[in-house]
């Protein structure tokens, strides 16, 4: 569903992504791995459309969408969970979702029982402002309001960054249902274990190059190579 | 009498209220302080008066220079202001008081510097309240700007708190990129709030003109008292906006009247520096609550 070929992205003076070409399977989980300064991050930046490319494409079903605004990407159902969880620290929780569905024209009642159904710490916290929330309800709360666009693709930047070990868990855990309903999803992750457990695809991104990739059964073998990379 | 005083003071206050509203919404969203406000709404003005010439109705002319001012808000952003975005706030502030001046230029080339005369949109003998307590006098313009001023709020508050596009504007005010990954058109929003606060400018200006003559510095004061009014309420805050302007008046009018009227001015921009050294936040600002 979305293709990725021979991106080059700057940052400054700096080439934060030297061509990279990867593919997202549609209903398939892949994974981003790498260490920090991999250029995880910049990638999913620039599919969003908040970095514009330097050369290469990216094609969502065929159509290019690298020189769209953010907005517009948003708008065709690529949708960016950020890292760092950004949500609207001033908002309530339920504006926040509101923020989320802004995109939607329809009634998104049945969205919102959804979505409290997989987090319902979130129901219980509807009216609170959504700064005075612990790290993990903020993480589920920027989950949620990414979900509730109806995105076709979802893209999660590090969600279990700063998180307790029983958290992080939890939130891949969530992944895995959203995955059930149907959403494609594009991850970023440092955490290797736990990427190797849900991914269909992974994709090994060293300073800015993919330098490995394959399905996680045909990567064991060579998992001694990721290993150096990410550290352990 | 002390009352009449504060109701005197009420009645400038409210127009300290909207300019500090006008300036409060555009710096919410962009960043930027805008010091064209007040001359944007003093140019519209001189519109309004060649329009009154040709024989205009008053409320027909506020009309057309209400959407006349939006449009040229628009223009202003789109312009001026986006091209620069990348740059600094620094340098958009820098444009709009380069704005302020061509457009105070622009008025003395066109109609000359002469005061002009413009009429109330309501008139008539002001109402008269008799009392043990004395006699107040509410002149019924003065009404119709607090009338105005409470509807402006009203609306206002239902737009942020309940609406789509409201909610919009309030991401966007917190944090621009992460708007634009919801979908909001996050340039849209800034345009809205630069038309937003001309048209406000415009009614200030309108509403104020019967008073003060129209005339290239005519709003070169609530500029300033609408600063203060917005420093005062902390200057992100709506309601601190409103409050501020309010308090504003009626301080400013007490210390005009018992201590000396030259004072007004140099009371409010005392004002200023001594919020800004021992509340910088306002009276309305929030410290943030945040948990990590």
């Amino acid at each position: 569903m979305l293709q990725v070929l021979d991106l080059h992205v700057n940052y400054g003076p700096i080439k934060a992504l030297k061509g990279i070409s990867f593919s997202v399977k549609e209903g398939s989980v892949t994974v981003l791995l790498g260490a920090n300064g991999a250029g995880k991050t910049t990638t999913l930046k620039t599919i969003s459309g908040l970095l514009k490319p330097v050369r290469g494409s990216i094609l969502l079903e065929g159509r290019d969408i690298s020189k769209l605004p953010a907005y517009r990407v948003a708008r065709l159902g690529v949708v960016l969970c950020p890292e760092g969880r950004k949500i609207f620290s001033s908002l309530t929780v339920h504006e926040n979702l509101l923020a989320g569905a802004y995109t939607r024209k329809e009634s998104i009642k049945e969205d919102l029982d959804m979505v409290f159904s997989i987090f319902p710490v979130l129901a219980e916290r509807k009216k609170q402002l959504a700064g005075t929330l612990s790290g993990g309800e903020q993480q589920m709360l920027a989950i949620a309001r990414a979900l509730i666009a109806k995105p076709k693709l979802l893209m999660l930047d590090e969600p279990s960054l700063g998180l307790a070990p029983k958290l992080t868990r939890e939130i891949f855990d969530t992944i895995l249902k959203i995955r059930e309903t149907g959403v494609t999803i594009l991850l970023v992750e440092q955490n290797a274990f736990m990427a190797m457990n849900i991914a269909d695809m992974i994709y090994v991104l060293e300073t800015g190059k993919v330098t490995l990739f394959g399905k996680p059964e045909e990567i064991k073998d060579r998992w001694e190579i990721v290993e150096k990379y990410l550290g352990g | 009498m002390f009352l009449n005083q504060v109701i005197l003071g009420l009645s400038t206050g409210v127009f300290y209220s909207l300019a500090a509203l006008g300036l409060v919404l555009i710096y919410k969203v962009t960043g930027v302080v805008n010091f064209a406000f007040g001359n944007m709404g003093m140019f519209m003005i001189y519109v309004a008066y060649s329009l009154i010439s040709m024989k205009f109705s008053p409320f027909c002319t506020l009309l057309m220079i209400l959407a006349l001012a939006a449009g040229f808000g628009w223009i202003v952003e789109r312009f001026t202001m986006r091209p620069l975005k990348h740059l600094s706030h620094g340098s958009m502030l820098i444009v709009t008081l380069g704005i302020m001046m061509i457009l105070e230029g622009l008025v003395t080339q066109i109609w000359g510097t002469d005061y002009k005369g413009f009429p109330e949109i309501v008139t008539g003998r002001p109402y008269v309240l008799k009392g043990n307590f004395g006699i107040l006098v509410f002149r019924k313009q003065d009404i119709l700007a607090f009338v105005l001023l409470i509807l402006i709020s009203l609306l206002l508050f239902i737009f942020l708190k309940y609406t789509r596009l409201g909610i919009a504007l309030r991401t966007t005010s917190e944090d621009e990129e992460t708007a634009q990954l919801m979908g909001i058109n996050t340039n849209f929003i800034s345009s809205m709030v630069w038309m937003m606060g001309a048209s406000i400018a415009a009614l200030i200006a309108f509403l104020s003109a019967p008073r003060t003559y129209v005339s290239p510095v005519m709003m070169i004061h609530y500029q300033i008292e609408g600063f203060t009014a917005a420093v005062l309420g902390g200057f992100t805050s709506i309601p601190g906006a409103i409050f501020g302007g309010l308090v504003l008046g009626v301080l400013e009018n007490i210390v005009a009247t018992y201590i000396s009227n030259e004072l007004k001015t140099t009371f409010s921009l005392l004002l200023i520096v001594m919020i800004l050294l021992i509340r910088p936040e306002g009276l309305f600002g929030k410290t943030k609550v945040r948990r990590v």
